[in-house]
């Protein structure tokens, strides 16, 4: 929906560590990069609430709250990355309420609805004084299961951080209260620490700016309705002159796929012997996978790293410890470098390689073609994977089996997904003509079902494969083609 | 109720869910077919549908709705 555009800005990394602080909200996804990479935003993003607030301190700022604010309405649809320009658009006002959005390009990522009028007074809601309080420093997040969520009550004091507030949004602390600012920032902290806490995802908030003797120095919060369906919790909150619900969503945590001792008692201990396979993108996912099942069968993996270093390590541990020390070694690797450079130690002993090298495969779009997307994808499934395979080809000291991993979503094609497909359809073609060539390389293409990893997580839940038994077939295959040529 | 009240309801709850006054939903609109309205968007949606015909779907059927008119033959299949 077109709108008049009134403000933009980009959030940067300080910005998420000034409003963890004054928010109490210090969840990894607004300021892990490794762990937020392994949620369904993919890297860090900006607190939506953070977001919110500076709409609403440039709302006043620019003149276009013309009454007094008695409620506000939050939907958090798509998640705003850090770096991204952010941009504040009126969709209409009159004299009972003004409707905003907050968008990346095309792509909505928040709305927002300010009502207009006469504060009302409110007794708030009821929650037992014996309910544990939640300071602003609390660390780490807390991680609740769904089903121990559906009581959860406490309360969080907003004098600490009331005057830190006031500083960063004077126009909105003007408008509405300090307190109420207050109270709003830690709706941040309530979602992302508390309640769902460490592996949430904020939905949105409607509440009512009222004037409330009782409770100006905190926030009481009660869990008031859950839905195990899409792991949905909806929170009471009142105090310190609000009251109103919150809607949020306990994400999946973490993938963990199968652990080496589980691989060991359905692999055969020489099953992959005498070879070693190059894992690109081995830290994790079906990579990690991968290098787990060659391990188990006794060949030598060489994983590689683009960020998840801490995750490569800790792979690397888990294999040692039950294999020889020498099986396994990681090594960085970026695809948007020369595989030259990047190979040279390892480039003689190669008999395989798994290329897992993936990026964020579902992305917010603000159009049903996003060329800049392409052109990323492109870079990673297809330049990347010939790459590696030339240098490997070419430096090698005998044949290589490569096996490019597509998927099924290329006969499906997700209409969100157009060019994750293409790209990966583009990798399918050259995996065709690289074998056509008959040089030392020869590619095995698979296209895998979906499978449960972190990039496919989702909050409707989604039928997905075992992966451990869709990949090892598919690496029995791959590892068994090379004594056959 | 009819197909069409129930449609209209549906017009209704989406226009308020997404900020947008201008979408006509019809009986064969798929979610692609509506700008912004995404698995989020979508299971806001499925929830106030729940909560304004008091009735409860199934997360496969959720999943699994082709477009707009499945859901409405679901929703006056579950009120029956």
């Amino acid at each position: 929906m077109p709108g008049v555009a009134l403000a933009s800005r980009t959030f940067a990394s300080d910005d998420q560590v000034t409003f963890a602080r004054l928010s109490g909200d210090f969840n990894p996804i607004h300021l892990d990069p490794i762990a937020a990479r392994k949620t369904q935003a993919g890297a860090v993003v900006v607190h939506g609430i953070h977001a919110i607030l500076w709409a609403l301190d440039k709302l006043v700022e620019l003149g276009t709250v013309p009454e007094e604010i008695v409620s506000l309405k939050v939907q958090f649809r798509n998640f705003i990355p850090v770096g991204k320009q952010l941009e504040l658009k009126l969709l209409s006002c009159d004299d009972k309420s003004i409707r905003l959005e907050l968008c990346l390009g095309k792509l909505t990522a928040v709305t927002l609805v300010v009502a207009l009028g006469m504060r009302k007074r409110t007794a708030g809601i009821d929650v037992p004084d014996t309910a544990p309080r939640m300071s602003v420093t609390d660390q780490p997040a807390i991680f609740f299961r769904f089903e121990e969520m559906a009581r959860l009550s406490g309360w969080m004091d907003t004098l600490g951080p009331a005057n830190d507030i006031q500083r960063h949004f004077p126009y909105a602390s003007s408008a509405i209260g300090s307190y109420r600012v207050t109270a709003i920032a830690l709706l941040s902290k309530l979602v992302g620490m508390i309640c769902p806490g460490l592996h949430s995802l904020f939905g949105g908030f409607a509440v009512q700016l009222v004037d409330n003797s009782r409770n100006e120095d905190c926030i009481r919060f009660q869990v008031s309705a859950t839905d195990e369906r899409f792991r949905m919790v909806r929170m009471s909150v009142s105090g310190a002159g609000m009251c109103g619900s919150v809607q949020a969503f306990l994400r999946w945590p973490p993938i963990a796929q199968a652990s080496l001792s589980e691989i060991m008692n359905i692999v055969g201990p020489t099953e992959f012997t005498a070879s070693t396979a190059l894992i690109v993108g081995g830290s994790r996912g079906l990579g990690a996978l991968t290098a787990k099942i060659i391990a188990a069968g006794g060949g030598k993996v060489i994983l590689t790293y683009a960020t998840g270093r801490s995750d490569a390590a800790e792979l690397i541990e888990e294999i040692r410890s039950q294999t020889a020390s020498d099986v396994c070694q990681a090594l960085p690797y970026n695809i948007h470098e020369e595989a030259a450079s990047q190979l040279m130690t390892v480039r003689a002993s190669v008999t395989h390689l798994y290329y897992f090298a993936t990026s964020n495969i579902s992305r917010q779009k603000e159009s049903i073609f996003v060329m800049s997307l392409f052109d990323e994808f492109v870079k990673m499934y297809v330049k990347g994977f010939y790459d590696c395979c030339c240098y490997l080809g070419k430096h090698g000291l005998g044949p290589l089996t490569a096996f490019y991993p597509s998927s099924v979503f290329v006969e499906s094609n997700p209409p969100d997904m157009a060019e994750y497909c293409m790209a990966k359809m583009a990798g399918e073609m050259l995996c065709a003509n690289m074998n056509r060539t008959g040089g030392r390389v020869h590619t095995i293409v698979g296209r895998l079902p979906r499978l449960l990893t972190d990039q496919t997580a989702t909050l409707i839940p989604v039928e997905t494969g075992d992966p451990l038994k869709v990949m090892l077939p598919v690496v029995r295959n791959v590892q068994s083609s090379r004594s056959t040529r | 109720m009819t197909d069409q009240e129930v449609l209209d309801s549906f017009t209704r709850i989406l226009r308020d869910l997404l900020l947008d006054d201008s979408i006509v939903l019809l009986m064969e609109t798929r979610r692609q077919d509506v700008p912004n309205w995404d698995s989020f968007n979508y299971i806001n949606f499925m929830v106030a549908v729940e909560i304004e015909f008091g009735v409860k779907f199934k997360v496969a059927d959720i999943e699994s709705f082709e477009n707009v008119g499945a859901i409405i033959a679901e929703t006056q299949a579950l009120v029956r």
